[in-house]
């Protein structure tokens, strides 16, 4: 099995030298499940805490191009088996993405969350 | 400290402020009321509770319980598994231990885990979560005996942990549910009841004296010099040492029992976890008894070896068994020696020796204390509960940081109370070596992203000792040029080769532009802090350029569990102690129901003998008029007598006519 990385590097969006740690808030999405394709403005930073991540997703994609090549000769068998293999991988690239971009999100939310209590404690300064 | 202070201004009368203090083999807890620290007791009534924890097929039991119960549930009793706190499992002191212990332990995820069986299923817990119930079972003693949900937590952690050892501590807290706890080394605790009860006493309080403390718990033992004026207490240097003590007298005294019993009286008791663990309780008793006396017996005879085995009596003698542990001994002078090099402080200042921790009981280890002094002889003092000084400071230290309750002596006291502590182990980050080694201000290279940590050499920033909170910058320049990211790793210890110590975390700083001048590398400013509690290391790696400055901070937290792993054991902890309850509610009545069964016929009995007496009484007097109160009384003898049949929880209730 894979494990996931506790920590995720992002880049800072509009900002590609401001790189970001963000501690995963939770586990990653269970096996098998179906995910609806999200929206997030994350970017993975390629740097060697995010080695793991990156290899593993990669390592899947060759498994992909290897499934390309694999000639059915107009077998059904071998194309169904092929079909299921190459849905199986797709499902546990999006469980990837999902996890980290849950991850970005989690910390979108924090941050929101943050700066109204920091907000907060000015107009408490004030008075 | 004192910045904190100001800020608790009021008082909240809903704040109780305790104290935790985890051993190696006890627990104890501590509750601030009426501004002294009260230990509290478990539901036996014991000031300590033992570390064990017992898994079975009915609850799981805690403290004294679970080690009564260890004999006949041997594999499902997991104790002292601090020891294994932030250690891999391949670590040779996690090896030792799994060798010894008598219940499983597996490795998942590279860390050993406790395997039980509990409630018909095998469960598998990691050491923190069996801490965290421990934890959570004295956070409930003390939350019933203070009467409070509000809670300020200082907890122990033994001087010399690791930055895992603490991180581990912590989880162990927030999976028990006890948020950001104050972690408190151990001799900074015991030094603040010492003198928190000292300035009381104006005789003890005079002038500025340095002291040797040592603290010899039963798996971890440390020496530390400190010097106190006027409540200042101030850490010069700590020596500590995390895998020896009390236990480890008993390890060599079984040890010797064993070889004992083989070659001199022919036993061979074999390797069972359950005889072996039988009789390091033996041993223990003897070690103890010797404390006092100059020979003890070690009792053989509970051992659960076969009838036929031919026990011999055998007695130890003190001076034995001070050979038997004379490499301890020599471990624990060298610990002493080391602390006063250390600190610079030379033998003849210090005045006192305060032991605190049960194994500072047994003479020879006083006495090898002493020794290591040559000339000069300091006084020793044994506070009067050595064994419990640790969670008093604890508590001190707790309620002086909160909003609790104080009175005005004790918050005068306190106000003047302050205690500096000191980091345990060096920091150091990896660098290339600058070849020009010759030249006093010679800049090392910090690695581009991706280098192999064995190209780099540790280059300490922080000596271990320096008094925390502190922070400590260092240039360092770019590796090659056009290098415009830097990689900073930051370890705890001082070994050379970076694998030996205990990697803190890594990260890069980007961006790093090119020097305008020629063949000049890029400079990088890394800062290193870390905070007052031994709990957080913060780094800061920032460069300066035209383009403006370039900063990043990140806070370390080597081998913190996952959120979702916390968040689940929290869960898990959170089911096993309802379960308990309930459990504990059901015995409870199982219990009164059958206690009523066994009185029942008497009680019967004794209701018939009433109704006769009520009868003949109202025969005797039938010819005549009985006032009403003479009526009210006979009811109620007969209410009183049939209240005692009823089963447990009914009652009697009259009608109004």
């Amino acid at each position: 099995g894979f494990t996931f990385p506790k920590t995720i590097e992002f880049l800072q969006p509009g900002a590609p030298d401001i790189h970001i740690f963000v501690e995963a808030q939770r586990p990653p999405p269970p096996e098998g499940g179906e995910l609806a394709p999200m929206e997030s403005d994350g970017k993975l930073a390629y740097t060697s805490r995010n080695y793991t991540l990156h290899a593993y997703v990669e390592a899947l994609s060759k498994l992909l191009m290897e499934l390309d090549g694999v000639d059915s000769r107009g077998s059904p068998d071998v194309r169904n088996r092929r079909r299921g293999v190459v849905k199986e991988i797709e499902q546990e690239v999006q469980r990837v993405e999902a996890y980290w971009k849950n991850t970005w999100q989690d910390y979108v939310e924090a941050q929101k969350g943050e700066k109204q209590v920091e907000e907060a404690v000015q107009t408490d300064d004030d008075m | 400290m004192q910045g904190e202070r100001e800020e608790r201004e009021t008082v909240d009368k809903n704040v109780v402020a305790i104290g935790i203090d985890i051993g190696t083999r006890y627990c104890r807890v501590a509750v601030w009321q009426n501004s002294h620290p009260v230990i509290v007791p478990d539901e036996e009534g014991n000031r300590a509770m033992h570390n064990y924890v017992s898994f079975g097929s009915d609850a799981r039991l805690i403290g004294s319980g679970a080690k009564a119960r260890q004999a006949v549930n041997t594999r499902n009793t997991a104790y002292g598994v601090k020891r294994l706190l932030g250690r891999n499992y391949r670590d040779p002191h996690s090896q030792e231990f799994i060798k010894m212990a008598p219940f499983t332990l597996i490795s998942k995820g590279g860390y050993p885990h406790v395997q039980v069986e509990h409630l018909g299923k095998q469960e598998v817990f990691a050491p923190e979560e069996i801490i965290a119930m421990q934890l959570s079972k004295l956070k409930n003693m003390a939350q019933t005996f203070a009467q409070s949900d509000n809670l300020r937590v200082a907890v122990s952690i033994p001087a010399g942990f690791s930055a895992l050892q603490r991180q581990a501590i912590s989880d162990a807290c927030e999976i028990a549910g006890l948020p950001d706890p104050l972690l408190i080394h151990e001799p900074a605790a015991a030094a603040m009841y010492y003198t928190f009860y000292s300035t009381e006493n104006p005789q003890t309080s005079a002038g500025e004296k340095t002291i040797l403390l040592v603290d010899i718990g039963a798996g971890t033992t440390s020496a530390t010099v400190m010097s106190i004026d006027d409540g200042v207490v101030e850490t010069l240097a700590v020596a500590s040492n995390v895998q020896l003590g009390g236990d480890d007298l008993d390890h060599l005294l079984v040890k010797y029992v064993v070889a004992e019993l083989k070659t001199t009286h022919g036993v061979d008791i074999g390797g069972e976890a359950s005889v072996l663990s039988r009789l390091s309780s033996a041993c223990e008793r003897a070690k103890r008894a010797l404390s006092s006396a100059q020979t003890a017996p070690v009792n053989l005879e509970g051992l659960g070896l076969s009838e036929r085995v031919q026990l011999p009596y055998l007695v130890i003698k003190r001076d034995q068994f001070d050979a038997l542990c004379s490499e301890l001994y020599a471990a624990i002078s060298k610990l002493v020696r080391d602390a006063m090099t250390q600190s610079g402080v030379r033998k003849t200042d210090i005045r006192e020796v305060l032991l605190i921790g049960g194994a500072t009981r047994t003479p020879g280890v006083a006495a090898s204390i002493l020794n290591s002094f040559e000339d000069s002889s300091p006084t020793l003092v044994k506070v009067r509960n050595l064994d419990e000084a640790v969670v008093y400071g604890l508590t001190i230290y707790s309620a002086a940081l909160s909003k609790a309750e104080k009175s005005a002596e004790a918050q005068k006291v306190l106000d003047e109370m302050v205690v500096v502590d000191v980091i345990h182990h060096p920091i150091s980050i990896a660098v290339i070596p600058n070849p020009d080694s010759s030249s006093e201000d010679a800049i090392d290279y910090l690695p581009p992203d991706g280098a192999s940590p064995h190209e780099c050499v540790l280059k300490t920033i922080m000596e271990r000792n320096r008094v925390s909170p502190t922070r400590e910058c260092r240039v360092f320049s770019t590796a090659i040029d056009d290098q415009t990211t830097v990689h900073i790793q930051i370890y705890e210890g001082a070994d050379d080769d970076p694998d030996n110590n205990i990697s803190l975390g890594y990260f890069e700083l980007h961006g790093i532009p090119k020097s305008p001048f020629l063949g000049q590398l890029s400079k990088v400013e890394v800062c290193v802090e870390a905070d007052g509690r031994g709990r957080t290391v913060f780094a800061t790696a920032s460069h300066n350029s035209e383009q403006g400055n370039a900063t990043r901070t990140v806070s370390l937290h080597p081998g913190k569990l996952a959120h979702d792993t916390k968040r689940e054991m929290s869960r898990r902890v959170e089911m096993f102690d309802k379960h308990d309850r309930i459990h504990e509610a059901q015995t409870l009545r199982r219990n009164n129901l059958e206690g009523y069964c066994y009185n029942a016929p008497g009680s019967i009995e004794e209701l018939k003998r009433g109704v006769d007496r009520c009868l003949r009484r109202l025969d005797d007097t039938g010819l005549m008029p009985l006032s009403d109160e003479e009526l009210a009384l006979q009811e109620e003898l007969l209410v009183a007598l049939a209240k005692r049949v009823l089963p447990p929880g009914y009652a009697i209730v009259r009608q109004p006519a």
